[in-house]
């Protein structure tokens, strides 16, 4: 997929002595030996991870140490090639051929293809770019046989992995390193914010699982409408029945106190109790009582009964 | 739109962790309402299923059937008029009741969960008289 993808690209072989170009279309670079410095060196390494972390000290003493280079590694036969190149020179150079550095997919190394290059390719009048003793370098054409044949640089020369990516700062508003931290920022908030939401998700299922058990014992009441129902139906009658209690416990007092329980009715929600008052006291006393309990009031026959009522 | 997506590739690689970070804050936001809505739903409920199944167990208790038809027995046989129980409903009526066993009889009609939905007690002479209708 990325072979075919990087096969695409149009690749520009970059050497010092290449002519402006124009392009609108994205473009893979393969840079001259003049813009890079290898080093081959065997070691005991498995992984390119662990190559590339070692590359600045293995080409420490190859590189001016004023300039920042980056570096690359690739396996050649048993050995490792180290690749040290500055980017800014790079970039710098680029812009004065004409090339968009945001138009830039990947930057290779002629060393990653020597192969392609055992028949030279021509650069300008004097120099080209050839295969010498196992590396890839600028000969001058003087010291080629006057009657060599030169080879055409086209995509099928493109590696089929290794390419650097370089970094289009220049017109980006935010630079790579900042909206890689922001977005490791963003990413990991919205990581804790799925994970909470999980949580709330979890506590939901687990209330309504625990509804769910508690309705396993009482089916009739799964639906609302008819638990509406039935509470309704029952509050009403727990309201009435207490009601009755109650009054029936409250008559118990006045009994005590001397009256003489002469009627009594409960039907539906009303209550009624005539009682007997054989003296004033008696009927004040039941009367206070009644006032106190908030009981409807009625004297007959000159206070000698009391009705007392109550509805709810 | 390849120029493009190199060109502001930065600006796109936070664009979409932005829009990452929102969707799923707009995924907790909306747990977090169905979790209030819910939560109330489910305690109402819970509570509701609660108070009803107690209510139901009080008001319709299942030992009622047996626990009626002692009433019958608190006062000699002679002073039980009629006692009859159809269907859960009891239709009783008692007569020559002195005060201390209207009182007991009273006391135990109110101490078994039934639903009283006559009683009527009526002094005759110096004893009384008593009509109850309930039902469980």
């Amino acid at each position: 997929m990325n072979f075919k993808l990087n096969n695409n690209k149009d690749l520009v072989l970059f050497h010092a002595n290449m002519q402006r170009i124009t392009h609108d279309k994205s473009i893979n670079l393969l840079l001259s030996p003049q813009f890079y410095t290898i080093k081959k060196e065997s070691l005991d390494i498995k992984y390119k991870r662990q190559a590339l972390k070692i590359a600045p000290a293995i080409m420490d003493e190859l590189l001016p140490h004023n300039k920042e280079h980056k570096f690359s590694v690739f396996k050649e036969d048993d050995k490792w090639v180290f690749v040290a190149f500055d980017e800014e020179r790079v970039k710098s150079f680029a812009i004065d051929c004409g090339i968009e550095l945001d138009l830039i997919n990947k930057i290779y190394f002629a060393q990653q293809i020597r192969d392609k290059f055992s028949t030279p390719i021509s650069l300008d009048d004097k120099k080209a770019i050839g295969l010498l003793n196992g590396t890839v370098t600028i000969i001058p054409k003087n010291a080629l046989d006057k009657a060599q044949r030169y080879a055409y640089l086209d995509n099928s020369f493109t590696p089929s992995s290794g390419g650097i990516s370089i970094s289009g700062e220049s017109s980006s508003l935010i630079n790579q390193k900042s909206s890689i931290i922001l977005s490791v920022v963003f990413v990991l908030f919205g990581f804790i914010f799925i994970f909470e939401g999980g949580q709330y998700s979890k506590e939901i299922t687990s209330s309504q699982d625990k509804l769910s058990q508690k309705l396993k014992d009482y089916p009739s009441l799964a639906s609302k409408y008819s638990r509406d129902s039935i509470e309704k139906k029952y509050h009403k009658i727990d309201l009435e029945q207490r009601a009755i209690r109650d009054f029936l416990k409250n008559l118990s007092s006045p009994i005590r106190g001397g009256a003489i329980l002469s009627e009594l009715t409960l039907k539906g929600s009303t209550q009624k109790v005539v009682l007997e008052t054989k003296t004033d006291g008696i009927y004040q006393k039941v009367k206070q009582k009644a006032k106190s309990l908030g009981l409807k009031i009625k004297s007959i026959k000159n206070n000698t009964y009391i009705e007392l009522e109550n509805k709810i | 739109m390849n120029i493009n997506l190199k060109k502001y590739q930065n600006e796109i690689i936070l664009l979409i962790s932005i829009l990452f970070m929102l969707s799923a804050y707009i995924y907790k936001t909306g747990k977090i309402n169905s979790f209030e809505t819910g939560k109330i739903e489910v305690a109402s409920s819970l509570s509701a299923v609660s108070k009803i199944s107690s209510l139901k167990d009080l008001w319709g208790d299942k030992k009622l059937s047996t626990k009626v038809p002692k009433l019958k027995t608190i006062v000699n046989s002679s002073k039980v008029k009629s006692f009859s129980i159809k269907s859960k409903k009891l239709k009783a009526r008692f007569i020559n009741l002195t005060i201390v066993e209207l009182t007991l009889l009273l006391q135990k009609i109110s101490n078994i969960a039934v639903e009283i939905t006559i009683l009527d007690v009526k002094k005759n002479n110096d004893l009384y008289n008593m009509e109850l209708k309930c039902k469980w």
